[in-house]
């Protein structure tokens, strides 16, 4: 212990220099590579199963009260008491048990180096300070007996840490501190975001959660992982919730094969596991299947192997899914009623880029899980939500639409009203892979008279795949432009009937009002062929809910004006009659 | 230029319009296009309440070839303030004969009405039309219409070029 710092934690006397080097140290240890073991924890036991036939291997006494750390095949376990126990997963042998520091721990991570562990300390002098916030303590203790190496106190209150490497990775306030396990000295400060109250490794990824975002501390860089929707990291304020989950979702982001930031990541929201995939950001770009049960059991862990996706069941039960499409292959009885997990040896990164699942399937599949009234699957019907958003197919963004409207939700529950409110926002903002930037400088592209030919085929068709609300005022001046030739102007029109947006009705009457008598125009390009199909899309909407009355109103007008002149061109005449309802056998006897 | 402009307004450009400016043939066969334009021919002239209602809303319509030149054409001749919106519009129209008409019939409603279809012209995407422009600006003047024109000439160099030699 003479070694050891014992200084107070202050971020603000501390060097920030060799922060990311020790980040970067610690994420490049290898991955576990052993055979699968799984680890259950009930309210007052702890259970080795085997992963093949959920059979019980082993059983002991103890009351876990937090998430457990995975080192190789040893689990230490916080248990009631305020002790940790490091358990061989194979066998139950305990490895070692001592007591932890502080008083109520806030969490704790290992690695073969040593456990970190931060903690709630009492202040020895509340009569001086009877305001002062409640002072946290951060230590390391060995892995080999648990014996605690050092201990530090901080003023601040310090969040859920992870270890990687030979160093231990501490929230406090603003900033993670690196700390050496060995000796508690500090290795490196970064400021990475505000208000950090969690860092969790996932993979050779080191994320800092301050509620907002997450940030990768290997490179500084900071992603937009979107946890508001899942709600991956709750938020601790000192205290680590729950055993093994956080009420009920998580999040993991699934290592790379090779080199580079995470592409995918596991959603588990109760019954519900999402494969998502990640865009170069970070944000969740779509799914890559949708699995969900639909008995009224839940999930309460989740962990990937090179193959198979392993799910532990609220009962106990073990589901095996396959990696690649979701699919269940396995699903064995389990032994007790577990509240959380731990999983060791197999973790090896797998090669994910395959899509067995066709995307109609997953759409259909998310959007199954939107409409189930079932409320404890909110966070995973928001996600389900902004990835349909996120399609680039404008049929896919419907269904957003659907449950916007009230179609897919007709009850006027809780989950109803908040999933409604965020399918209207979703759709008032940017649709498909762009967000607000990207759709900002697709309106300009659009805008400048450079953006010809080729160049404004291909920015139309983004408008449609990933465009935003500004897009649909220029497209409607573009079909309003002569200089453009009769191919741009077919693909401007396309977009627009593809998009199908009432605001653009009144710019496509206009246009079919105005050419449709004239047959060099209408026969030179399909274009007025497309604005009569978006007209017709809002004069006879397949629901109410899908247009406006004044949107309504305008195209049947149009269309009703262009039907029946003398002077429409012939064929433009007979595609509307053929479009339009035909009218019914009374209708026919009665006009006779 | 005067030539181009003649040769825009008779429809000899890129536009396989008739020319508006011969007498309209009587109709072999029964044309309702060719009678609407003779319909507008008279009523343009005519232009008492009951006429303009009727061309006004014919127009509102969206109208047949024929019909849509008896329109510019006549609203050149017949100038009127009312016909201003439409004229605005045609201004924009595909077809580069119809907008350089519609042009010159909004040029002929008053001096403020020109001073308007200088600047449409001005920034017409046709190069004959951005000529017409030109003239129409140095007809119709105002501190707005020569600001433009001096935009025009500095970011036009075929029509800055086509103005020069005018000059010598």
């Amino acid at each position: 212990m003479s070694a050891c710092v014992r200084a107070p934690l202050r971020v603000d006397r501390d060097k920030p220099a060799s922060f990311e080097r020790v980040v970067r140290e610690g994420v490049q240890t290898s991955n576990e590579r052993g055979a699968l073991g799984i680890v259950l924890f009930s309210d007052a036991h702890a259970v080795g199963v085997d992963a093949q036939t959920g059979a019980e291997l082993w059983r002991r006494p103890i009351r876990a009260f937090g998430p457990p750390a995975v080192v190789g095949d040893t689990v230490v376990v916080p248990v009631y008491g305020h002790r940790a126990v490091a358990l061989d997963a194979r066998t139950g042998v305990t490895t070692w048990e001592h007591a932890l520091p502080g008083q109520v721990l806030t969490g704790l991570d290992a690695t073969d180096r040593g456990v970190i562990v931060t903690a709630l300390q009492p202040d020895p002098k509340p009569k001086k300070r009877p305001k002062a916030s409640p002072r946290s303590v951060v230590g390391a203790m060995s892995m080999n007996d648990g014996r605690i190496r050092w201990t530090r106190p901080s003023d601040a209150l310090l969040g859920v840490p992870a270890a990687a490497g030979r160093a231990g990775f501490v929230p406090s306030g603003d900033r993670v501190l690196a700390v050496s396990l060995r000796t508690g000295r500090t290795l490196g400060t970064s400021q990475p975001s505000s208000m950090l109250d969690r860092v969790e490794r996932h993979g050779s990824t080191l994320l800092a959660s301050d509620g907002e975002a997450l940030v990768d501390l290997a490179v500084g860089t900071r992603y937009d992982y979107e946890q508001d929707d899942g709600q991956l990291f709750a938020r601790v304020d000192g205290i680590e919730p729950g055993l093994g989950h956080h009420a009920g979702t998580e999040f993991r982001l699934l290592p790379p094969k090779g080199a580079g930031a995470p592409r995918n990541g596991l959603f588990l929201g109760q019954r519900a596991l999402i494969f998502v995939r990640l865009d170069e950001r970070g944000r969740a770009a779509r799914a890559r299947w949708v699995h969900m049960r639909q008995d009224q059991h839940d999930y309460i862990d989740v962990h990937a192997t090179a193959d198979a996706v392993v799910l532990v069941r609220d009962d106990g039960a073990l589901v095996r899914l396959d990696r690649a499409t979701g699919r269940v292959q396995q699903e064995v009885p389990g032994v007790i009623t577990p509240q959380g997990a731990a999983f060791v040896g197999d973790a090896t990164p797998a090669d994910d880029a395959s899509e067995s699942v066709d995307a109609q399937t997953v759409n259909a599949l998310l959007m199954g899980l939107v409409e189930d009234p079932d409320e404890r699957l909110l966070p995973a019907q928001k996600l389900a939500l902004k990835l349909l958003w996120r399609s680039a197919r404008p049929q896919t963004r419907r269904m957003v639409e659907d449950v916007a409207v009230g179609v897919a939700r007709p009850d006027d529950g809780a989950a109803s009203k908040a999933l409604i409110e965020r399918a209207t926002t979703l759709m008032q903002g940017p649709w498909g892979r762009a967000d607000e930037n990207e759709a900002e400088a697709l309106t300009q592209r659009l805008k400048s008279p450079k953006t010809r030919g080729d160049a404004l085929r291909d920015a139309a068709r983004e408008a449609v795949d990933a465009g935003g609300p500004s897009v649909l005022p220029v497209l409607v001046s573009l079909i309003d432009d002569p200089e453009l030739s009769a191919t741009e102007l077919d693909h401007v029109a396309r977009a627009l009937r593809d998009l199908d947006d009432e605001s653009t009705v009144d710019g496509a009457a206009r246009f079919v009002t105005q050419y449709h008598a004239d047959p060099e125009i209408v026969d030179a390009s399909k274009a007025i062929y497309y604005l009569v199909e978006l007209l017709l899309s809002h004069a006879e909407p397949d629901l109410p809910q899908y247009t406006t009355e004044a949107a309504r109103e305008r195209a049947d007008q149009a269309l009703q004006a262009v039907a029946t002149d003398e002077f429409t061109v012939p064929a433009l005449r007979a595609f509307i009659e053929s479009h339009r309802e035909r009218p019914t056998d009374e209708t026919v006897e009665e006009s006779l | 230029m005067w030539v181009l402009v003649l040769a825009l307004l008779c429809g000899a450009t890129d536009d396989a319009a008739a020319d508006a400016n011969a007498p309209r043939p009587a109709a072999r066969r029964f044309d309702p296009d060719v009678r609407q334009a003779r319909l507008f021919d008279s009523m343009m002239k005519r232009a008492d309440p009951v006429a303009l209602d009727v061309v006004l809303s014919r127009v509102a319509g969206g109208l047949p070839p024929r019909s849509l030149e008896a329109f510019v054409d006549n609203a050149r001749t017949y100038p009127r303030d009312e016909y201003a919106p439409a004229l605005r519009r045609y201004a924009r129209y595909r077809k580069t004969t119809i907008r350089a008409r519609a042009i010159v019939a909004l040029a002929a409603i008053d001096r403020a009405h020109g001073a308007e279809a200088a600047l449409l012209a001005m920034d017409d995407p046709s190069h004959d039309i951005r000529l017409l422009g030109v003239d129409l600006a140095r007809t119709f003047t105002a501190p707005n219409v020569e600001e433009a024109l001096m935009r025009l000439l500095a970011r036009d160099e075929a029509v800055a070029k086509v103005v020069r030699q005018g000059r010598r």
